[in-house]
């Protein structure tokens, strides 16, 4: 079935209406330990990074 | 509030430009640059990225995606020797200190998950967590200017 263009129009319309209240529930459920898991994880990589090229291991502790 | 217009300003530029990034790849390499054609533009866009709609968590949630990967791009730029050790230094101080901003706002703002103890026995503080907020969009303005861009 071919829809006009403004049924179209507004299918997608609906749709992304329907993605962004999913997003915005979801956004409640948010896991910021896991977050900042990561972050911590990304910085001792730094850290770890600079130690190596200077020989100072104070900055990955 | 200087200083907050500034870091917005440059959050912004960093935003924009990480949106304005070129493929992977499709930039020039430096001469001498491990990795080749690696430019860690994959990381540029999200140093940039803010969430001020929906929830507390999901504020603070993009603000720690944001600092994940200005470590995450200052890495990479680092290995590929198109940072000096310096400026990875520099970085290095803006993430901690954007940590324990972050770590204080989640405190002040009681943003822990539900049923947790902590959240239960928490007082919200807005001034606090408004305060601590601040601090790291400043810092963040700092290194996208430093790394982001």
């Amino acid at each position: 079935m071919q829809l006009p263009l403004t049924q179209a129009n507004l299918l997608l319309a609906g749709l992304q209406l329907a993605i962004d209240a999913a997003t915005v529930s979801g956004a409640s459920h948010v896991d910021l330990d896991a977050a900042f898991a990561k972050l911590e994880a990304a910085r001792d990589e730094l850290a770890a990074e600079i130690a190596m090229r200077t020989g100072d291991q104070k900055g990955a502790a | 509030m200087r200083t907050l217009i500034t870091a917005a300003a440059a959050l912004l530029l960093a935003a924009c430009t990480g949106l304005a990034v070129a493929p992977e790849g499709a930039s020039v390499p430096l001469a001498g640059a491990a990795g080749g054609a690696e430019t860690c533009s994959r990381f540029a866009y999200a140093i940039g990225t803010l969430a001020e709609a929906g929830s507390e968590e999901a504020r603070i949630a993009a603000h720690v995606t944001g600092v994940t990967a200005a470590a995450q791009r200052a890495t990479c730029l680092l290995r590929s020797n198109r940072i000096s050790v310096t400026s990875s230094q520099q970085a290095l101080g803006l993430i901690d200190t954007a940590r324990a901003d972050l770590a204080a706002w989640r405190v002040a703002a009681c943003a822990w998950p539900p049923g947790d103890a902590r959240r239960t026995a928490c007082v919200r503080d807005p001034i606090a967590a408004g305060r601590a907020r601040d601090r790291v969009i400043a810092t963040r303005g700092l290194l996208a200017a430093l790394i982001g861009i």
